[in-house]
């Protein structure tokens, strides 16, 4: 026993070595959004205020960029409007309105304050957080396309998990087919991600657009994820995945939208409930 | 006296705020970017205790961590880094080297210094991408990355020594 007491103090910086490699273990792997919340949730408050100085420097270079986005798609929602209206007034018929057909989603503007690209698991950082109603699990996108989901909220600040880490797994449908498959970043490129797990006998040209399918109430549906890049699909047994170039330029991102969709707790709870049975 | 305190406060400050500000914002082909921050480990007295040099490490990577949403990545990569970096001096230089000075070209020499920074660089890099290759599984980009991450970092660290505060450390 006394030899094993002076083999540990001779040896302390060894037994100190182990200490701080579990502890850092412990911060790496047990990743439960209550255990990154003490340690990123705190952090952020300080580190936060410290980016968003930065970030709003950032942003002011990136406004450029960002003014021709928002012009261009400025451009489109008013010509939907001039559409939906010239519709309007063709069908000048009063319908019944059913009180499901009011749309469940809103949408919260945030300021992105600190995004990493370079990584390989990547976050952004966003000015919103629960004080403006945001909780983890909501759906992030900018004027470009999705972006990715909240991940964890302190009172002011929020963490967003984008498409480009690994851990992030989307829902995607092909627009104009029923076909859906799960997006995932392979880490090789900021504008590329994969298409996976898409049924083998759909056929797939280079361009075709590629939105989110809405199954899961965090995103609605239909919005643009990117476009499909590489029309010689890898294919592994049953499946195939394409090479999907993003819509969105993560390195670029200023302005995001926080979508909150007010059914979204209602849906989660009845689809676990159906999961006890 | 007040240099001996300061110094390395200056240092740690410094390195972190260019390492988040600066280099953490560089995405150059997606491989690059330059750990400058290991700088401030590199340039602690040689006398310092491998208890203190371990929460040093720990510490500073932690900070970094925080920084960059890296969960934890850092400290471990730099826990191992500075729990070799008394081996990695001993095992370049034979005779002692007074406790106090700070590993520099004078004192290491201007091969042993490189090599000391090379062989620091390269542990805390393999261990920052076995740790990141958890979550990661693909192989050959990120030999890729560690062997080309490496060469910049270590370049980069070489050549803000020539300029640095290497010419301090006779001051203690």
């Amino acid at each position: 026993m006394r030899k094993f007491l002076d083999f540990l103090i001779e040896r302390r910086h060894w037994t100190l070595l182990l200490l701080l490699l579990s502890f850092s273990g412990v911060l790496m792997f047990y990743n439960t959004p209550y255990r990154r919340a003490v340690f990123v949730g705190s952090a952020n408050t300080v580190v936060g205020r410290i980016s968003s100085a930065v970030g709003s420097i950032s942003s002011h270079m990136n406004l450029k960029e960002t003014n021709q986005v928002l012009a261009v798609r400025n451009g489109i929602l008013e010509k939907q409007v001039i559409d939906l209206q010239s519709q309007l007034n063709r069908q000048q018929v009063p319908h019944h309105v059913d009180s499901m057909e009011i749309s469940p989603y809103r949408f919260v503007m945030a300021k992105v304050v600190r995004n990493s690209v370079s990584q390989a698991n990547n976050y952004i950082t966003i000015d919103k957080g629960t004080r403006d109603g945001i909780t983890a699990g909501m759906g992030v996108i900018s004027p470009e396309g999705v972006v990715g989901i909240v991940s964890n909220v302190s009172a002011r600040f929020a963490v967003v998990l984008p498409i480009l880490n690994p851990r992030h797994r989307l829902s995607c449908r092909l627009a104009g087919t029923s076909f859906f498959g799960s997006l995932v970043w392979d880490g090789r490129s900021i504008r590329h991600a994969r298409l996976e797990e898409l049924p083998r006998h759909m056929q797939v040209r280079k361009g075709d657009t590629v939105i989110t399918s809405g199954f899961s109430a965090i995103f609605p549906s239909g919005i643009i994820v990117g476009t499909i890049n590489d029309h010689h699909p890898h294919y592994d047994n049953n499946f195939y995945a394409a090479e999907v170039a993003l819509s969105v330029n993560f390195s670029g991102l200023s302005d995001v939208h926080v979508i909150i969709n007010s059914l979204n707790i209602e849906q989660s709870d009845i689809e676990q409930e159906a999961q006890l049975w | 006296m007040v240099n001996r305190l300061l110094l390395p406060i200056f240092i740690f400050v410094f390195c972190v705020v260019v390492q988040v500000f600066v280099f953490n914002q560089l995405y150059v082909l997606r491989i690059v970017t330059p750990f400058f921050y290991l700088y401030f480990l590199l340039k602690l007295p040689f006398g310092l205790a491998h208890n203190y040099m371990l929460f040093f490490a720990f510490f500073l990577g932690l900070v970094i961590d925080a920084f960059g949403n890296t969960q934890g990545m850092h400290a471990a990569a730099c826990t191992v880094a500075g729990f070799v970096r008394p081996y990695i001096i001993s095992g370049l230089h034979e005779r002692s080297l007074p406790d106090e000075s700070i590993p520099s070209y004078r004192n290491l020499g201007h091969a042993g210094f490189i090599k000391y920074v090379l062989i620091f660089v390269s542990v805390h890099h393999v261990t920052l991408a076995i740790v990141e290759s958890f979550t990661f599984p693909d192989l050959v980009f990120f030999c890729l990355r560690i062997f080309i991450n490496t060469v910049v970092t270590v370049f980069l660290l070489c050549i803000v020594e020539l300029f640095g505060f290497g010419k301090d450390t006779d001051l203690s």
